[in-house]
């Protein structure tokens, strides 16, 4: 059964009430046609098949059997037959095809055909689906219709060039000296397509982008007329042309793309633009977005700059979602280069932070922490915090990782970072990845002297009398509690504690730990499990408790239904921990063998034999050895991956050409600030000349100044063993105080922890840093560095080693694969060596810069006789 | 540059494809399908007309129901592509008079000559109204 005409068929597709009929129709129809196709070979029903082949296509059947048949159908005499012959080609055929070499003929013949529509179909063709070797054949006729006499020919022809350029660059010379006279066409239609061609041209070749520069002044005086002239055909919205008006900024900010005399061309009608267009419709601020775009764009004047950031700004405040939505994805890529326009939009950013779009919410929230800097930091971080509780949950991880980036990269005062951790902690703790939870740990175990870790652990009292719900908030604070639980619950002594008061908070901050000795809210029995939401600008009572209510919280907590294994295992430890801090309390301990007890019976075999462990330790007869087992964590050995600023600018890692400016990456303040650990460096630095045992407390001591960024290395020579030059560089960085200097040397002089030059070339440097654990005698760890001294993004690291064979090798993976210009990424290697015999590496480098991979082997057996 | 247009409606049923760029059979229906179920179920008034969709971005409208997707690059301008989409469902409108959905069902290859007319190797080729539409007219006559 075959369908006489196209809307027969329609009409019974339409029909169909399940895609079972309608595929059982549409294969007999297929049948049919196929079989009429090699039967009749009459126009008339390879017209009718070939739109019927059209409209299976578009349904999503294969209706690939009747290419030829357009083909077929394009070479006729007819005009309604190559109209539906073209179409079918267009549709049924890509570039890709062979047989489209086949239509070249009838091509080039409609292409000489006096009758404008032939040409005009043949045109519209190439210009859709033309192939490299088509568009080789056909370029003369392009070209000699370029110069037609009808605007209806020449139009389709620039845009059949757009086509040609594009497949085949090389042919770009046939049309780069055809620009001028298009671009001056009196007809409209002409005018955008060659507006297009001249963009195209200036992206393909250098001659292109010549001309273009020489035609700045033409379009320039183009645009002025349309700005000043009026054609009723062209306008929408009130304004005259917006279509060329926008295709000749974009032109403009194509070709004077890193040429200030063009610049200084475009700069007036720019300006014109800028001011004269009314953005109040779509079409007004579409020009005026482009216009923004332009200016920023090419090196125009500064206040042309500042003048597209504010219309960009403007756009910030529009009710349109659209506008909004362009206006954040352009800031954020001015924002690298036009920081302090943007920021003057700061608050306008954080307003969009709120918007009910979910995608604008987002790339507030990207530009928002891409204009984070160190003025900055402490409003924005608030802004920020006030806005992750109501924060989509899939932006939240992302959100809060930055955040704790931001906090890290820029906070100047450790109170500050610890507060504002804290905080995020509290309120997004359910999305902190481990790692940030670990170097919060860490921060205050090493860096924080006893006034701000009895503030932490106060603070985090009062947040988990409140609130639960947030993991990493319960496992943080439980640790702190419970490692701090003497310091938490002694009186207060503000006055001699060197940092006990939050200074340098402003009146923008929100301070949480500033309302010490406010009496604490007495809680019902069970405070835990009631989760009321903080209100960020709400003050936390920070009231001194009483070793009972620490109990009572940690055992609270560790009951909990609702908090996750791991942190109930870790309230236990707290427990245990107290036990040792509260020796004097008796009531406080037999509250704690209480908690503990409960667990005896737990169903979790880890969590029972915790309680049971614990529990023994309670008892009278380990009295003796209680106090040195939970006594104080030493600080955490761990070599400090920094944050790296790009974080909170991906956009700006995409630029490539943009040098990233990091913070000085040691805070010797810090450092000495904390007196905890300048005693710790005196008294390492006499035990380190009596005893050899103690080396591995100066080991700790010289891990800890390596756990100041490593970057630091970029900008002191690597050191050279022995050499007292390198030495001097390497206390002049530390800062660190004169009694520590003799364990530097003393350590020093072994030979490790200091930087070997190992490898240069191809824009990267690889330095090696020999260290020794304690804990490993027999194992020296490696650390190798590798910098990006290039111009290019490095990809696909891999740093393979070998040892011989008395010698085991272990390699970590590396801290990235990809280096972006001017930074580094680390790889530790540990090599185990019993033996003691003289380290010699064999390392093979590989990597991809600017696309094309380097591969590269060399030896290094330059460490001093004592490193083994 | 345009990349590709499509025009479905709310089940998903494609009215019209346009591919300026190479796409393989089985990519377009990928293709096809994931446009869809990216544009219809945004929410249409609290949410932008624009979605990135791969390394490019969709412009799309709705008219009535029908959503008109043009695919273009994201350096491209946005705004001006939504008003390219609001010109030619003008110009199909007056072609048609007060135009829906089977009109494109019915006279699928008039709406390719109305396409034609107005975009061509992926850019805007004549934005006048009065021009298009004067050249279809001659167009049916002469068939």
């Amino acid at each position: 059964m075959s369908f006489f005409r196209l809307k027969d068929l329609i009409r019974a597709v339409r029909v169909c009430k399940t895609a079972a009929d309608e595929r059982s129709v549409i294969q007999r129809e297929s049948a049919a046609i196929r079989t009429s196709f090699k039967e009749a070979d009459s126009h008339d029903a390879r017209y009718v098949n070939v739109q019927k082949l059209l409209y299976i296509y578009l349904l999503g059947f294969p209706v690939q059997f009747g290419q030829l048949e357009c083909l077929k159908l394009a070479a006729s005499a007819r005009f309604s037959d190559k109209r539906v012959g073209y179409l079918g080609v267009t549709l049924l055929l890509d570039e890709k095809q062979e047989i489209l070499t086949l239509l070249t003929n009838s091509l080039k013949t409609d292409m000489n055909s006096a009758d404008d529509y032939v040409v005009g179909l043949a045109l519209c063709t190439l210009a859709n689906v033309g192939s490299a070797a088509v568009v080789n054949d056909l370029v003369d006729e392009v070209e000699r219709l370029l110069g037609s006499a009808r605007s209806y020919v020449r139009k389709k022809a620039a845009l059949a060039a757009v086509r040609v350029v594009r497949r085949e660059p090389e042919l770009a010379a046939a049309f780069v000296g055809r620009t001028r006279a298009l671009l001056g066409d009196k007809h409209h239609g002409v005018q955008l397509a060659a507006m297009a061609l001249a963009t195209e041209l200036s992206v393909h070749s250098q001659e292109g982008i010549e001309e273009a520069r020489r035609l700045v002044p033409v379009v320039v005086r183009q645009l002025r007329a349309l700005l000043g002239g009026a054609s009723p055909e062209h306008e929408v919205g009130g304004i005259n042309d917006p279509f060329l008006v926008a295709a000749a900024l974009r032109l403009l900010g194509m070709v004077a793309r890193g040429s200030q005399d063009a610049a200084d061309e475009a700069n007036d009608v720019l300006t014109q633009v800028a001011t004269q267009i009314v953005g109040a419709k779509n079409v007004g601020t579409a020009i005026l977005y482009e216009c923004a775009v332009t200016i920023l764009a090419i090196p125009s004047s500064q206040a042309l700059r500042v003048l597209a950031i504010n219309l960009l700004g403007t756009f910030l405040e529009n009710a349109d979602n659209n506008v909004r939505y362009v206006a954040l994805a352009t800031l954020s890529t001015a924002v690298i280069t036009e920081a302090p326009a943007v920021q003057r939009h700061r608050q306008t950013v954080v307003r969009c932070m709120r918007d009910p779009d979910v995608s604008i919410r987002r790339r507030a929230i990207d530009l928002g922490f891409a204009l984070i800097n160190a003025q900055n930091v402490r409003p924005m971080v608030a802004d920020i915090l006030r806005v992750l509780p109501h924060a989509d949950a899939e932006l939240r991880p992302s959100i809060v990782y930055r955040l704790s980036a931001a906090i890290a990269l820029f906070g100047d005062l450790l109170d500050w970072r610890i507060e504002r951790m804290l905080r995020v902690l509290s309120l997004g703790g359910a999305h902190v990845n481990s790692r940030d939870l670990f170097k919060f740990l860490r921060l205050v175990a090493t860096d924080a002297d006893e006034g701000l870790q009895r503030r932490a652990a106060r603070t985090c009292f009062a947040l988990l009398e409140r609130d639960v719900s947030q993991d990493k908030m319960v496992v943080a604070g439980v640790w702190l509690i419970g490692e701090y639980a003497d310091l938490l619950v002694a009186a207060d002594h503000a006055a001699t504690s060197p940092v006990a008061k939050p200074d340098g908070l402003d009146a923008d901050d929100l301070d949480i730990l500033g309302a010490l000795g406010k009496p604490i809210a007495k809680k019902d029995s069970s405070p835990v499990g009631s989760i009321a939401p903080l209100s960020l600008d709400e003050d936390l009572p920070l009231a001194v408790p009483a070793p009972s209510d620490v109990v009572r919280l940690l055992a609270a907590i560790g009951r909990s239904p609702a908090v996750s294994r791991t942190s109930r295992h870790m309230a236990l430890t707290a427990l245990a921990k107290a036990a040792g801090r509260f020796s004097a309390h008796p009531a406080a301990l037999a509250s704690i063998k209480d908690a503990l007890a409960a667990h005896r019976r737990s169903m979790d075999a880890e969590t029972q034999a915790r309680a049971a462990e614990f529990d023994k330790l309670l008892g009278h007869d380990l009295d003796a050895v209680r106090a040195g087992v939970v006594e104080r964590m030493p600080p955490p050995e761990y070599v400090d991956v920094p944050y790296e600023e790009y974080v909170l600018n991906p956009t700006a890692m995409r630029m490539k050409a943009l040098t990233i400016i990091r913070r000085p990456p040691l805070q010797p303040e810090d450092l000495a600030s904390s007196d905890r650990e300048t005693t710790a460096a005196a008294a390492a630095a006499v035990a380190a000349a009596a005893e050899v045992a103690k080396q591995s407390v100066v080991s700790d001591l010289l891990n800890l100044m390596d756990d100041a960024p490593t970057d630091n290395d970029v900008h002191s020579p690597p050191a050279n063993s022995n050499s007292p030059s390198a030495l001097a560089d390497m206390l002049a960085a530390s800062a660190l105080s004169p009694s520590v200097s003799v364990s530097v040397s003393a350590s020093d002089s072994s030979g490790f922890n200091c930087d070997y030059d190992v490898h240069s070339g191809n824009g990267v440097r690889l330095t090696l840093r020999p260290s020794k654990s304690p804990q490993h005698p027999s194992v020296v760890e490696i650390l190798a560095t590798f910098f990006n001294d290039g111009d290019a993004a490095l990809s696909d690291l891999n740093f393979l080693v070998a040892v011989p064979k008395s010698q085991k090798l272990q390699i970590s993976p590396p801290s990235a694969q990809t280096i972006p210009c001017g930074l580094s990424a680390t790889q530790l290697v540990r090599v185990a060596n019993p033996s003691k015999t003289p380290i010699r590496l064999r390392m093979k480098l590989s990597f991809v810069a600017d696309g094309r991979a380097h591969e590269s082997m060399f030896d290094f057996g330059g460490f001093p006789e004592n490193v083994v | 540059m345009i990349r590709f247009i499509i025009v479905q409606n709310r089940q998903g049923k494609t009215r019209l494809e346009k591919w300026y760029g190479t796409y393989s059979e089985q990519e377009k229906q990928k293709l096809k399908a994931e446009v869809h179920r990216t544009v219809a179920s945004r929410d249409q008034k609290h949410q932008s007309n624009f979605v990135e969709f791969h390394n490019h971005r969709i412009v799309y409208r709705r008219y009535a129901g029908l959503f008109f997707c043009f695919c273009v690059d994201t350096n491209d301008n946005e705004l001006a592509y939504l008003e390219a989409i609001h010109l030619f469902v003008e110009v199909l409108d007056s072609y048609h008079g007060n135009v829906c959905e089977l009109d494109l069902v019915f006279n699928f290859y008039l709406v390719y000559a109305v396409l034609d007319e107005m975009i061509l190797a992926g850019e805007i080729q004549e934005t006048s109204r009065s021009v298009i539409l004067s050249r279809l007219e001659h167009i049916s006559v002469l068939e």
